[in-house]
Order: C-alpha cells, then sequence, then structure tokens
C-alpha cells in the first residue's frame, strides 16, 4: 500500500528540476503526443521509408539526367522539401495535436498536472512534430551529400538550414498560439500566408513591411536564392528578421502559456497585446527604413516596383489600429468583468483593473509615431502627424468604449466590433466610390473622411481636401459612445464604498 | 469530540460568474482529512462548477480556495499536484495502451518510472482492470473508461479527490467496489467531494452532505445533520395498495396530520408523523377506513427525504 500514503507525505511531494522537463522525453505532453504517433516503431518505419523514397528518386533522376545541374537542383529541391516537411506537415501536427486535446477535454487534464505551461508549450512544440523533425534529418543529410557533390559551399548549406530552423521554431510558436485561439488555426494562418506571398503577388507584402521582415527568409534575399547564387550571406538582413522573430515568437509563446493555463482570458491580454502593437510598429519602421534588404521580389523572382513610401505608412497604422484593438480590448473585458462581479456580489473583487482609456491612449502613442519615418523624405510628415495622431486616439477611444459596451452587455464583442469597423472603414469609401461611379472624376472625397482610412489616405494623398470634417466626425463619434457608456455605466465608486461598508 | 486538524480544504465566499449568470453564488465550507461531502443537486445547481473551481480549472470571480492551507492559483502547478479531479466523462488518449496513459500521467507528475509502474499496478487492481493494462484505450467500454479515470486521479496520491458523478457508467458490482474504495480513501484521511444524484449510496458513505440549488449551497452539514434538517417529527411514507380505490385523495385527506398525498396508481406516497407509535396508528386508521393496504412503509431519514424536503424537485 505504499501508493495510498497519507497525508504529511504527500506534503514532502518530491518534484524534480523544472529544466529537466525540457528534454522530450521527460516532458509529459511530448512523449504522449510522440506514443499516440505510434513511439519509435512508426517514426522510424517513417523516416527510413522517407530516406529509401527520396534516395531512390535522386538516383533514377541522376542516371536519366546525368547533367552536374542536377545535383545543385537537387540540393534546392532538399530545401524545399525542408520547408514542407516543416512548415505544412509540422504545422499540421501542431495544430491537430492542440484543437484535439481542447476539444477532448485532455487540456483539462492536464492543466491538473504539475507541469508549468511553459514546459506544457514546449511539449507541443516537440512532440507531435517529432516525425517532421526526423524527415528534415534526412533532408539535412541527403542536402548535404548533394551540395558536397555539386560543390555549393556547405557552410552556405549550413546556414541556410540554420537560418530555416530559426524561422520554423518563429512559425511553429505562431502556430501553436494559433490553435489555442481558434480552431481552424493553422488553415487560416497558412491560408494566410500563401496569399500574402504568393496569392497577391506580393501585394500585400509591399505594404506590410513588418510581414517583409518576418517572412525574409522565403523572400527577398532568400535562402534559394543563396544557394543559387553562392557568396558571402546577407547575415544583416537575416539577423534583423533574426530578432524581429524572437521577439515575435517570444509573445506568442507566452500568449500559448496564457490560454494553456486559462481558456477564459484573452490570449495576449492588455500589456503581452501592447508589447505586440510596440513590436509592430518597430519591425514596420525597420522594413521601410531598410526596405531595400527587406524588399520583396515575387513569386517569378521578379523585382516589384516598391509603392510609395506613403502607402507602407498608412497600411502599418491601419493594421496597427487593429492589432491595438488586442490591448483594448483585453482591458475592455477585464473591466467589464470586475464591474458584473461587484455588482453581482455587493463586494469588491480585487483590485481595479487598469483603465482602457489609459490603454487606448498608450495604445495610440505606440502607434502614430511611424508617421515619423516619412520624416527624411517626405514633406508630408508634418501635415500628417497631428491629424494621424487625431484619427488613432479616436479610433482607440471609440473602441474602447464601444467594447466597454459590448462586454457589458454579455455580447460576443469580436463579431459586433467587427460589424462596427465594416460600417465605419468600408461603408463611408464605398459611399465615396458609388459617387464617383456619377460625377465627375474631379469629385473631392467627402464620405470617405468619416472613415479613419478615408481620412489617413486623404492625408498623404497628393491633392489633400484640407477638409477637417473627418477628422471633427470621428473625434465626436468617440465623445457620443463615451457619454452613451458612462449614462448607463454605475458609479464604481459608490459601489466601492457600499462593499467596503458590508 | 471536536475535531482540531487543519482543514485540507477551505472554501470561503466563493462566486463563479458565467457572463451574467452566477453560477456558484456565495459558498463556504471547509473539510479535513476524512471527510467526505456528498454534493447534491439539480442540474444546473453549481455542482460541477464548484469542483472545478475547486481544482483550479473554473475561475472565481469572487471568493478564496485554499488546499492545505494555501491560496489555489491555476498557475501554482505544484499545488494542483495534491488536487486530483475526475470529471463526468475523463479523457484520454484513446490510441494508448491503459499502461501507457497513466505512464503520461505519472511523468507529468514527477514520478519516476519503476514508482509509476508500481503505482498503476496497484490502482488498475483496485478498480478490478488489471488484465485490461496492455489494451488501448479505444477498445474499451465506457465503465471501464470511467474507471481508468479514477485510476489516473488517484495515481499521484492528492490529498484532495473530487468526483464528478463518478459511478455513472459503473455496473451494479462496480459500485459496490467502487463504495468500498471510497470508504478506503476516507480512511486514510483524504478530503473527498462527490457529486452523484444516487442519494442512498451517498448516505451509506458520505460523512458530509450539501445541497445546491441554483449556485448557492442551501444546506451543508454532516450527513444525519442534513437528513434532520427540516423533518420537524415528520417523514415520507409509500403505501402500495392491493387493488385501486375510488375516492382515496379524499380518504385520506380526512385522516389528521397526513399530507402531501402522490397517487401513481396503486403506489401512494405522503406525509406522516414520523415514529413507531406514530406509523402503527397511521396502518389501523387505514384498515379501518377499508383501505386495501399491500405494503405500507415510512421511509427513514436521509439525504432523499432531505433533498426532497429542501423543495428542490428535479434531480439529475
Amino acid at each position: 500500500m505504499s501508493s495510498t500514503s497519507t497525508v504529511p507525505q504527500l506534503l514532502d511531494y518530491d518534484s524534480r528540476s523544472s529544466s529537466s522537463r525540457f528534454i522530450m522525453f521527460n516532458n509529459p505532453i511530448a512523449w504522449a503526443h510522440f506514443k499516440v504517433r505510434g513511439g519509435w516503431k512508426n517514426h522510424l518505419w517513417g523516416t527510413g521509408g522517407y530516406l529509401l523514397l527520396v534516395t531512390a528518386v535522386i538516383v533514377v533522376t541522376m542516371r536519366l539526367n546525368p547533367i552536374g545541374a542536377m545535383l545543385t537542383m537537387w540540393t534546392t529541391a532538399m530545401l524545399g522539401l525542408q520547408l514542407a516537411v516543416f512548415i505544412p506537415y509540422g504545422g499540421t501536427m501542431i495544430s491537430n495535436a492542440i484543437r484535439r486535446d481542447i476539444s477532448s477535454g485532455l487540456l483539462e487534464s492536464h492543466r491538473l498536472m504539475p507541469v508549468s505551461s511553459g514546459t506544457a508549450i514546449f511539449g507541443y512544440l516537440v512532440g507531435p512534430t517529432f516525425q517532421a523533425v526526423c524527415l528534415a534529418a534526412i533532408n539535412f543529410i541527403i542536402g548535404t551529400t548533394t551540395a558536397t557533390l555539386s560543390g555549393i559551399s556547405i557552410d552556405t548549406w549550413l546556414m541556410v538550414n540554420v537560418i530555416v530552423i530559426s524561422f520554423v521554431a518563429f512559425l511553429w510558436v505562431g502556430f501553436v498560439f494559433a490553435a489555442f485561439v481558434s480552431k481552424n488555426a493553422f488553415g487560416i494562418l497558412f491560408g494566410l500566408m500563401m496569399f500574402t506571398t504568393i496569392g497577391s503577388s506580393g501585394g500585400v507584402m509591399e505594404m506590410v513591411p513588418a510581414l517583409n521582415v518576418l517572412i525574409t527568409p522565403l523572400i527577398g534575399n532568400s535562402i534559394f536564392s543563396l544557394i543559387q547564387r553562392g557568396g558571402p550571406v546577407a547575415t544583416i538582413s537575416y539577423a534583423w528578421a533574426f530578432i524581429a522573430q524572437l521577439v515575435f515568437g517570444s509573445i506568442f509563446y507566452l500568449g500559448a502559456m496564457r490560454r494553456y493555463r486559462r481558456d477564459d482570458v484573452p490570449a495576449l491580454g492588455v500589456t503581452l497585446g501592447l508589447l505586440l502593437l510596440a513590436a509592430w510598429i518597430v519591425t514596420s519602421a525597420m522594413g521601410i527604413a531598410r526596405s531595400n534588404e527587406f524588399i520583396y521580389v515575387g513569386t517569378l523572382r521578379r523585382p516589384v516596383e516598391y509603392l510609395s513610401r506613403s502607402v507602407p505608412i498608412i497600411a502599418t497604422l491601419l493594421s496597427g489600429m487593429l492589432l491595438g484593438l488586442a490591448a483594448i480590448s483585453a482591458a475592455a473585458r477585464a473591466s467589464a468583468e470586475w464591474m458584473r462581479t461587484l455588482l453581482a456580489s455587493g463586494r469588491r473583487p480585487g483590485d481595479r483593473p487598469v483603465s482602457p482609456l489609459l490603454i487606448s491612449c498608450l495604445a495610440t502613442l505606440i502607434v502614430f509615431p511611424i508617421v515619423l519615418v516619412l520624416k527624411p523624405r517626405f514633406n508630408v510628415q508634418a501635415r500628417i502627424l497631428w491629424p494621424a495622431f487625431i484619427v488613432v486616439l479616436s479610433f482607440f477611444v471609440s473602441m474602447n468604449y464601444l467594447l466597454r459596451i459590448f462586454y457589458r452587455a454579455g455580447r460576443k464583442a469580436a463579431i459586433l466590433l467587427a460589424m462596427w469597423i465594416i460600417l465605419t472603414w468600408l461603408v463611408p469609401i464605398g459611399l465615396d466610390a458609388l459617387r464617383h461611379t456619377q460625377l465627375s472624376s474631379d469629385d473631392r472625397p467627402l464620405f470617405s473622411l468619416a472613415s479613419p482610412w478615408g481620412e489617413l489616405i486623404d492625408l498623404v494623398s497628393a491633392r489633400p481636401t484640407g477638409a477637417v470634417f473627418g477628422l471633427i466626425f470621428q473625434a465626436v463619434i468617440a465623445v457620443v459612445l463615451a457619454a452613451l457608456f458612462h449614462m448607463a455605466e454605475p458609479n464604481a465608486r459608490v459601489l466601492l464604498a457600499a462593499s467596503d461598508v458590508k | 469530540m471536536v475535531d482540531v486538524s487543519p482543514p485540507l480544504v477551505s472554501i470561503e465566499h466563493v462566486h463563479v460568474q458565467f457572463g451574467p449568470l452566477m453560477a456558484v453564488r456565495d459558498v463556504s465550507f471547509q473539510l479535513r482529512g476524512g471527510d467526505l461531502l456528498g454534493l447534491i443537486g439539480p442540474n444546473g445547481a453549481g455542482k460541477t462548477t464548484l469542483l472545478r473551481a475547486i481544482a483550479a480549472l473554473q475561475p472565481t470571480h469572487f471568493g478564496t480556495i485554499r488546499i492545505l492551507g494555501e491560496t489555489l492559483q491555476p498557475d501554482a502547478p505544484e499545488l494542483l499536484s495534491h488536487v486530483g479531479f475526475t470529471p463526468d466523462t475523463p479523457a484520454f488518449y484513446d490510441e494508448l495502451t491503459v499502461r501507457d496513459f497513466l505512464r503520461f500521467i505519472g511523468t507529468g507528475y514527477d514520478l519516476s518510472r519503476r514508482e509509476t509502474d508500481e503505482r498503476i499496478d496497484f490502482w488498475l487492481e483496485k478498480v478490478w482492470l488489471t488484465e485490461k493494462a496492455e489494451t488501448k484505450i479505444k477498445g474499451l467500454s465506457r465503465g471501464m473508461k470511467q474507471r481508468i479515470g479514477i485510476a489516473r486521479t488517484l495515481l499521484p496520491n492528492p490529498s484532495v479527490i473530487l468526483l464528478d458523478e463518478p459511478s455513472a457508467g459503473l455496473d451494479p458490482a462496480g459500485r459496490v467496489q467502487f463504495r468500498q474504495l471510497l470508504c478506503n480513501l476516507r480512511d486514510q484521511s483524504k478530503a473527498l467531494i462527490v457529486s452523484s444524484h444516487i442519494l442512498s449510496d451517498m448516505g451509506e458513505y458520505c460523512t458530509h452532505a450539501g445541497i445546491m440549488s441554483q449556485g448557492r449551497m442551501v444546506q451543508f452539514g454532516t450527513v444525519s445533520h442534513v437528513a434532520a434538517h427540516g423533518s420537524d417529527g415528520r417523514c415520507r411514507y409509500t403505501m402500495t395498495l392491493a387493488r385501486p380505490v375510488n375516492g382515496l385523495k379524499e380518504t385520506l385527506a380526512d385522516i389528521e396530520n397526513l399530507k402531501g398525498v402522490n397517487i401513481d396508481n396503486q403506489r401512494v406516497i405522503f406525509e406522516y408523523l414520523s415514529g413507531a407509535d406514530h406509523s402503527a396508528k397511521l396502518l389501523a386508521e387505514l384498515v379501518k377506513r377499508s383501505i386495501p393496504v399491500a405494503s405500507f412503509a415510512p421511509n427513514t431519514a436521509g439525504l432523499e427525504e432531505a433533498y426532497l424536503r429542501s423543495g428542490i424537485r428535479q434531480v439529475d
């Protein structure tokens, strides 16, 4: 009956060092997913079969077409296979493992175990992907052989693989985070990646410079061109990209840890939300400032003419405004829940959460300085600076009150928020587009100035209207929503005073 | 004698909220080693939510939960190792064998391989699944899976054990053995909370009972205390008739102190004064009024009686 020791013995619970949990087979989550996929038997059979198949195909093609360039082609192909094994295959494994644990209820069983959330996330990274890592090892060995035989520098081949691994680590953490947040996360994320790079022929990449930086190993001076052209590695570009990936990866890792522990909290929360926003703006600024290094060259390897620098600025402002909603939404939700608990229980439910209005102001201060990146080359900086500040601040303040109204009513805020953004961003622009079909092409924008998007485009256009109508309209919306919110919000001070008496 | 041992579980003014719905409202109680609390209540009363809150799976909006004197936090995994929770439908990796799944749990609780295997053998024997150790979980019946769920909970030897509908899916023999297992755990000074709708069973093995309704703990105390609560010297009687009787309800209504008549074909349930003398007097009165009594029995004060008296009618 040794296993039924009494309580005092349990208090001396012996725990091994948590660092050992970062060894795959000491990590319970990794071990379970390794076993679920058949353990050593399945993994070794799969890897052996893959080795035989790829080797056979290479030997056959070499016999059919025995030219020296074939080996170079195979080295590049092994790199392609490396990415295929890591990204679609490894990503799918991670996503499926997490979604399965969530939907089956196993995640709750995991949460009961004395396993830190950091360890658990590590387990999801290495357990389900073990087969992908085995296949990648085969790719690496075969690639090293073909590179050696074809005269490609081994240093270059090794460097390329290091770049791939760091990039894949970042992507996998992104997939883990996305899988904890959304059911169809992997599909959405992978689809988005394919659309932004291949689907839009790089159009999206040109407009959103932060993406250019983050996906650098696949675009611009990509790892493929690195192998083909040989020569020195543009280390500095990859180093910047690596730093950006490390920062974003860390934020996603921490976000995944939050969601692993509790699925009722926003994945990012206020602090991580603001950090993500800051990382996005800084990376965007770097992408704009060093656009020659991070330029997208398209799927057909034809350099695409870079757009006017004002376009990435506007796109970064708009994407920053959307990203900023993560922190504001988390603050609004915490605030609404705090008030709801105070009202329902009549007792002070811990410390009051940080003010969503303060977070809105902080988010504005993080986003709008991107305009300063225009300064050295364009004269529009002075013209756009304060109007951009008003547009961003009005938007964030409006959203803060709108979200608090939604959360207070217990509604699904995300859907209502998306509807609001479509209504206020796209509909006014659509109305102007409709006007332009009826009127002359010289007609100045009218309705679109009411949209933050339209207003920003007008500010940086060659012939700005100079109208302040749009700015006033957006500020008024913020004031009206603030008034609506405060009219219905109970006075927290009075409630707290009453709870203190209790 | 007053029990001065420190509480293993201490719940103070716990509130759990789902949006505008307050699922658990101001619940407070303490359990010491050797206490076995039976949670009773209708669907939606908040029993499962309360159990999940104690297991740190459900955040509380207000109040404190202490395990072994320490405040429970979802990000304090070491403290969580002292809490075992079996949900009503435990989850498994179905592709794994029973032993491999429990090894995974052992790894999660930082047990050495040797100790894990010893504990697996011990608990599989206790839940009568030794011969299924190398069988894949997907090939097992619901009742067997329920037993693995219990073994999973007990493997790390927690001092606080929470079981949500644990006997659902168990066959009658399994229920008897399960009752014995609970009694053994109780006698090893563990604190247990069991949510179940088999009230007659709970009366046998629980030391404490709690009746929940609409998120509140409407009654809490020792089983005898809860069973006796609100009885006012009365109890329910169950009578079976030899044949249907016309105007039975009116006839019974004429008898002094007899209330709450419920007629279902030839089975009649009503409330009357408790005690052997009162029972004998009532039986004589029924015979005197020519009611064809085939069987007649007062229901002894138990949890079922207490639950029905509490006015909460829907039992899950």
